[in-house]
């Protein structure tokens, strides 16, 4: 019998609409990921990891599946009335709820199952690149179905059919799914699950505690492959053990519970609030009156106000008061809450002052994702309300016409999203209240509704549409999701240009320094889009359902008739507002400018390499002047720069061609080289190429004329360009000047974008020989001298010194010098700054803030003036007159960036930090004294462009840093400091698609030198103490600093050699030219009490060393002998900053090695390498409670 | 004045539920009887403006019904035969919720309305109440009270009585000739009692067709001296079947009751009855069925 019904289920769903939407969604979305490229970096495609990956993102989707067939399993008997005869019958309560699950469940199960088929067929057929694909793995497939999502599916099951069956409600049944949806991402951001944090790295705890709890399995997925290499993910399957294990019982265990709760609460009894009202009343009568017939007012506006005005209020209210709305706001307000809570949370675990800009960026995305959650299932409550409650024939033989009742619904639905924009708001401000912070900005807050709730009143239009062609509610909900996530996420389907990204227009991030740039580009988008909504809008009205439902077609064919001429006189207007301010804007975006696809960009960056790549090795000429007058134009947004160059020959051979370039959205007006002919123009990419008649001998030089507009201020298509705005402008070198010679940075990165342009493999990251006579040119000291012009209220920076500053034609004009040649980078910055100057032994230290961010400025003069002090002590003077620091709208992505004598910070990494509760890291000092350091490490010791070269800036940078921090901190600050970026290196690895480079060979990855760096730099100032470190990199700066030959990190080798001991150096050339990893572990380790109260500690240390350049594929083991740290704490030492009780050097070798030393005080914990100073893997185990042994 | 020329419907899954309906209805109460499936409701919701005809014509008042629906719905009250109503919604609201939707602007004049239209009902003590939790007689009421919202000049109600009890009936009943003083009422049922009870004029429909149209009185009229009565053993009923015209069987205390249509008295078992409106109904469908089935055995 149970088979039966069972079968009877399946038969049911299966032929329900949803069924072979499901499918197909599904079956897309399986097949669409592999094309998107799903996955981490370095793994194929189809690897079991990626498989695994792919599954449960995929199974978190299925709750909506597992709604609609629950929702339905559970409602359809009230629905069509069966409910009485249903519930009459002999069916036994648990036979009726486990035919009802398991035929839900099944069809769920029967829906994904396609997903799989999507995404193993995907890449066989899709045409991938044959580079990103392994073997297949069928039994991945099966096995992520297994482990994963099935487990998924019944828990999602349990607790969607809970809802479904306790309420039995639709609707209550859908917003029971958001909840799941919305709480797991809570429960997610709780538990700091990996999905949420990104790859922030984790403490082991904590990832534990995720992968327990999380419910969905992906945290304990995660925390078992937290470290695998590519070569393990494309081969290795997730194992069914730990704490994956114990999640997957517990998932089914809590499934089951629930559904036992649901057993036991479920009853057959009709709901209560059907029952009938008492028959009769006593309250007295009113006299009993004849019928008289009130007339109807003739049609017009007043009535059709006051219809539209009920009609609206009654959709309002009934959505609004109801239970899931309610219940959907609470949810809202919770997860508002923690969004606002998190919006500052910043790099490095430091926060940001709460201010109503960072607010904003929190509310916003969770706000775009569930009010379009909630549109399109309140959609499907409100287009259907008259019909699910059957009183649609008697409000559709009222004489109210359609437009009220599209206008009522739709309003409704509008004010709901609007409602849901207001509750964000509230939340945000009582927080920053409750920090303290009371700069609230209203008006910043209310622009929500401008920009997410235009959108959302947009997309409310199009789901009254869906539910309009849509035969029955859930087909519509179905529809109205894709929809709406397709919206939601308009750059997975590759739709960049504003044009074709429905309500989706380009943004730029509010700034508190520049304020709501492109405002006005998204209101031209908004009318255009609202154009089109418009059309649709007519279009909904005319299909109306009115009446009887007619069939789709039937509506169709009466849709002029119901249109009329004034119907159709409005959807002609709306259309020609579309194409009318659609045409506008192409005409600006793509006809007065280029547009430019991100294929058409790859394209020309692949011309430009196959054109001029030859350039790279002819000798060039070098810029050793610039003369400029810069005007800037704050207000409109663009710039006019002016001036020439003074260039050189400085090689050994004529010169007789050169190549100038331009980026290529720039509008030259001039550019000429004397004593050439320009001989090509490739408009295309903005390159010149200019030949000699008489070829420019070594030595002679020659002139660079150039005069440049900024590119056309148009209205933006896709991405906006922040080089010259409001306030806070940026102008580099590379956005507005000529470059000389062949730019590698134009080159593509990604190897399959190359190969499928005919190109070679990539060079990033490898492949330029440490030689530096085979690195070719590269841009040389300079000099500058530019006159720059700002708006009235604003003030320029620009390099060296204030020569001059006056007004003129109601504009301000500054004169910067610099003092000197220096390395060929320069901008200019324009704003309304505050500024603040001391005068720290000759050198003037200013900062340039914007007026409201002054939090943090006294901290950064000390901190600039003791990394003056500190590095002109161990490193050698400082160059430069002043050193400017100067804040920079949030919009730019960078940290801040050293320019010479300038740094650039843009204000959410620095000047909006609240520092004031202290906190792990101290960002303000760190940042700084980085930047402050490259003034020695980038602008004097300017390395060759080869390999290893970004080690000489960069990780001496980083050393230099950990000198502030130390001298500010104390030393018990640099261990947790090196903890993390240890972490840091070993998660970015397991990312990397190529064999890693050692430091002498690192191009641009940033986790080898900066992380690895790190920990590298501070090893060796403990192998060979800080005063030689210091004295072997004063000897580099001094004979390749500025005027010396450029340095390679073959340099840095010698001067360390000059300072350390055979044995020593040949440590520090393993750490700079191997990359090589230590494996340690204490396992055994007992303490005796002495009879004078000391302790003899006695441990068992096993130790190895292995090269593993190819992240775990062959890691080759090599003999460890070398004297490493050995700690014991009283407490665990992750647990305590208390300083060691002991510390002291052993020397351990490969295999078992015996420790031996007295300790004074009685010890808890044996720590090997506790300071950090070694690569390793594995760190748990290099700490071991020691066993305290009887006294004998 | 409600003219229905040549009205034909048929369903896209080829059920043909209106063929060729021609009718001319006065003002007053009209009764439409027909069985379950006639296609009574079809008519009903095709004179409501709930759906459309596949060919055909439909004029009140010399207006065009189905090709200005929004005009016609202006005097236009409807009682379904089956509706829901918002949940949680007290009476009161509701029905002045419609009043607004049927284009009662003047505030004043609507609230009075409502307030008269409660009272006439009977469920002025319970305005407030939600009308999801009526009982099937207070929520056919407020049925009728919406359909009387405003001034219609045509009201449609489609088997209103069904589920009420004999008190409620009455006052229903009551109601409605009441109003049908002044204006064109059609009431669609399958229950012979209503119309004879209230309706001045009435039609027959079956599966699709009109078979009869005109006064009770007169239709009985043509019944006169035709109809013979006798009481028999259930088993004795084939035998008359088969011989006679039956038009319709009942039973009365255990034995059957035959009405037969017969020129002159069949035998010596039968009397003669007076005529009712009901021998006319079962003998209009007694002789569309069997031409129906002489037409499939031709």
């Amino acid at each position: 019998m149970l088979r039966e019904v069972i079968g009877f289920e399946w038969r049911y769903h299966s032929r329900q609409v949803a069924f072979p939407v499901g499918v197909l969604a599904f079956l897309g979305l399986g097949f669409i990921l592999p094309v998107l490229g799903y996955g981490p970096p370095g793994t194929h495609l189809n690897s079991p990891f990626v498989v695994m990956q792919s599954v449960e993102l995929l199974s978190l989707l299925t709750i909506f599946v597992l709604t609609v067939f629950c929702a339905n399993a559970v409602s359809r008997d009230a629905e069509h009335g069966m409910k009485e005869i249903v519930y009459a019958t002999s069916v036994g309560k648990l036979r009726y709820l486990a035919a009802r699950f398991v035929g839900a469940l099944g069809a769920s199960v029967a829906v994904f199952s396609f997903t799989l088929v999507g995404l193993f067929a995907s890449p066989l057929v899709a045409g991938l690149d044959p580079e990103k694909l392994g073997p297949a793995h069928p039994a991945a497939y099966l096995w992520a179905l297994l482990v994963m999502a099935l487990p998924n599916l019944l828990f999602a099951g349990a607790v969607v059919f809970a809802v479904a069956v306790l309420s039995r409600s639709v609707l209550a049944s859908y917003v029971g799914s958001v909840f799941l949806y919305m709480l797991y991402m809570v429960v997610g951001m709780m538990i700091g699950s990996p999905l949420m944090a990104g790859s922030k790295p984790q403490s082991p705890g904590a990832m534990v505690r995720a992968a327990i709890l999380d419910p969905f399995g992906i945290s304990a997925f995660f925390q078992q492959t937290w470290y695998w290499t590519p070569a393990q993910r494309n081969a290795q399957l997730l194992a069914l053990d730990g704490w994956f294990l114990v999640n997957r019982l517990l998932v089914i265990g809590l499934a089951l519970a629930i559904l036992a709760v649901t057993y036991r609460v479920f009853s057959f009894r009709l709901a209560a609030g059907a029952r009938p009202a008492k028959a009769e009343m006593d309250e007295p009568r009113r006299g009993g009156s004849r019928y008289c017939p009130v007339p109807v007012a003739p049609e017009g506006a007043a009535g059709r106000w006051a219809a539209l005005r009920v009609a609206t209020l009654r959709e309002f209210r009934a959505t609004a008061a109801g239970k899931p709305f309610l219940a959907l706001m609470a949810l809202w307000v919770s997860v508002a809450a923690i969004s606002v809570v998190d919006g500052p949370d910043a790099e490095y675990r430091t926060r940001l002052y709460p201010t109503t800009g960072t607010m904003l960026e929190a509310i916003e995305t969770p706000l775009a994702f569930l009010a379009t959650l909630m549109l399109v299932y309140f959609a499907a409550e409100v287009v259907w309300r008259e019909r699910i409650v059957r009183a649609d024939e008697i409000v559709d033989a009222t004489p109210a016409p359609n437009g009220i009742f599209y206008l009522a619904k739709g309003g409704a639905l509008v004010l709901l999203a609007w409602l849901m924009t207001l509750v964000p708001i509230l939340v945000g401000m009582g927080y920053q209240l409750s920090t303290g912070f009371t700069r609230l900005q209203p008006g910043v807050y209310l622009s929500l509704f401008y920009f997410t709730g235009l959108p959302l009143a947009l997309f409310a239009v199009v789901v009254l549409l869906v539910q309009t062609l849509s035969p029955n509610r859930y087909l519509g909900i179905l529809l109205g999701m894709v929809l709406g996530l397709a919206m939601l996420n308009p750059g997975e389907l590759g739709l960049s240009h504003g044009l074709l990204r429905f309500g989706a227009p380009p943004r730029a991030p509010y700034t508190e320094m520049n304020g709501f740039l492109g405002a006005g580009v998204f209101g031209l988008y908004m009318v255009y889009w609202a154009g089109l909504a418009g059309v649709l809008a007519f279009v909904t009205l005319g299909l109306w359902r009115r009446g009887r439902a007619q069939t789709l077609p039937g509506r169709v064919r009466t849709l002029p008739r119901r249109w009329g001429r004034r119907g159709m006189a409005g959807a002609a207007a709306c259309l020609a507002v579309f194409l009318g301010t659609g045409g506008f804007v192409f005409y600006n975006t793509n006809l007065l400018t280029r547009y430019e696809t991100g294929e058409q960009g790859l394209d020309r960056r692949a011309a430009y390499e196959r054109a001029y790549r030859h350039y790279e090795t002819l000798p060039q000429p070098s810029v050793v002047a610039v003369r400029t007058t810069v005007e800037l134009y704050p207000s409109e947004r663009r710039f006019r720069v002016a001036g020439s160059y003074r260039l050189e020959n400085r090689g050994g051979s004529p010169v007789d061609t050169a190549l100038v370039s331009l980026r290529w959205q720039l509008r030259p007006e001039q550019v000429e080289l004397a004593g050439a002919r320009l001989v090509r123009h490739d408009t295309a990419s903005g390159t010149y190429v200019f030949a000699f008649p008489r070829p420019l001998a070594p030595g002679a030089a020659t002139e660079l004329r150039f005069r440049i507009a900024s590119p056309r201020r148009a209205v933006e298509a896709a991405g906006f360009d922040y080089s010259v705005v409001a306030n806070g402008s940026y102008l580099t070198r590379q956005a507005a000047f000529p470059r000389l010679g062949y730019v590698r940075g134009y080159e593509l990165e990604d190897p399959y974008a190359r190969r499928v342009r005919g190109l070679g493999p990539p060079r990033k990251g490898m492949g330029l020989v440490n030689d530096p006579a085979a690195a070719g040119p590269r841009d040389g000291w300079l000099t500058v001298d530019a006159t720059v012009s700002t708006a009235a209220d604003q003030t320029a920076i620009g390099p060296g010194d204030l020569v001059g500053e006056w007004r003129q034609g109601g504009r301000r004009y500054f004169h910067y010098r610099t003092d000197g040649p220096a390395t060929p980078m320069f901008g200019f910055v324009s704003g309304r700054y505050q500024v603040r100057r001391v005068s720290h032994h000759g050198v003037s230290v200013e900062v340039y803030h914007h007026p409201a961010h002054a939090y943090n400025v006294d901290q950064m003069l000390a901190v600039a003036t003791r990394s003056l002090d500190m590095f002109g002590a161990r490193f050698g003077a400082y160059p430069h007159r002043q050193l400017r620091i100067v804040e920079l709208p949030g919009s730019w992505g960078f940290g801040a960036f050293a320019l010479p004598g300038v740094i650039v910070w843009p204000e959410d990494r620095g000047f909006l930090t609240d520092a004031r509760g202290g906190g792990e890291v101290d960002l303000i000092t760190r940042r700084l004294a980085h930047e402050i350091s490259h003034q020695w490490w980038g602008h004097q010791l300017y390395p060759a462009q080869v390999e290893g070269g970004s080690m000489l800036v960069e990780t001496l940078a980083k050393y230099s840093e950990m000198l502030v921090l130390e001298a500010a901190h104390g030393p018990g600050s640099l261990p947790p400091l090196l903890r993390y970026e240890r972490e840091i290196y070993q998660l970015s690895r397991t990312n990397m698609p190529f064999p890693e480079p050692p430091l002498d060979r690192v191009v641009d990855l940033d986790y080898v030198y900066y992380s690895k760096g790190a920990i590298v730099m501070d090893a060796l100032r403990d192998l060979i103490g800080e005063d030689a470190l210091n004295r072997a990199l004063r000897r580099l700066l001094r004979e390749h600093g500025t005027a010396g030959p450029p340095a390679t990190a073959a340099d840095l080798l010698v001067a360390l050699r000059a300072e350390s001991a055979p044995e020593q150096y040949a440590l520090i050339e393993e750490w700079i030219r191997q990359v090589s990893f230590v494996d340690l572990r204490v396992e055994a380790a007992s303490a005796r009490a002495l009879p004078d109260g000391r302790y003899r500690v006695t441990a068992t240390v096993r130790a190895r060393k292995t090269y593993d350049p190819a992240g775990g594929i062959a890691p080759t083991e090599v003999p460890l002998d070398e004297m490493i740290d050995v700690a014991v704490y009283a407490s665990h030492p992750l647990s305590t900053d208390a300083a060691p009780l002991y510390a002291g050097k052993h020397r351990l070798r490969t295999g078992r090695n015996e420790v031996s030393f007295e300790v004074r005080g009685r010890p808890g914990f044996i720590s090997v390498d506790p300071f950090e100073r070694r690569i390793e893997a594995e760190r748990a185990d290099n700490v071991r409670e020691l066993q305290l042994a009887p006294r004998r | 004045m409600l003219t229905i020329t040549n009205l034909s419907k048929t369903y896209p899954n080829g059920v043909r539920a209106l063929k060729d309906v021609t009718l001319t209805i006065e003002r007053g109460l009209f009764g439409l009887l027909g069985p379950n499936g006639a296609g009574k409701s079809t008519l009903m919701r095709t004179l409501a403006t709930l759906q459309e005809p596949d060919s055909g014509e439909i004029l009140f008042d010399g207006l065009d019904v189905v090709r200005d629906p929004q005009a016609h719905r202006r005097h236009l009250g409807y009682l379904p035969q089956d509706f829901g109503v918002y949940p949680g919604v007290s009476a009161y609201d509701l029905l002045e919720h419609l009043a607004v939707l049927k284009g009662l602007a003047d505030r004043k004049a609507r609230r009075e309305q409502v307030e008269a239209l409660l009272e006439q009902t009977n469920l002025w003590a319970h305005r407030k109440k939600a009308v999801s939790g009526f009982s099937g007689g207070m929520r056919q009421r407020f049925g009728i009270a919406q359909a009387l919202l405003g001034e219609p000049k045509l009201i449609i109600v489609d088997e209103p009585t069904a589920g009420l009890d004999p008190e409620e009936r009455n006052r229903f009943h009551n109601l409605l000739s009441e109003v049908g003083e002044t204006v064109v009422v059609i009431l669609s049922t399958h229950i012979v009692e209503d119309v004879r009870q209230l309706c001045p004029r009435m039609a027959i429909l079956t599966e699709g067709r009109v078979l009869r149209h005109g006064a009770p009185r007169g239709l009985i009229g043509e019944l006169e001296g035709r109809v013979w009565r006798k009481t028999v053993d259930r088993p004795a009923v084939d035998a008359v079947r088969r011989a006679l015209n039956v038009i319709s069987t009942q039973l009365y205390e255990g034995r059957t009751q035959v009405h037969v249509l017969h020129e002159g008295r069949p035998d010596e078992g039968f009397e003669a009855v007076e005529p009712n409106l009901e021998d006319v109904y079962f003998s209009i469908l007694r002789t569309s069925a069997s031409a129906a089935e002489a037409l499939h055995a031709a």
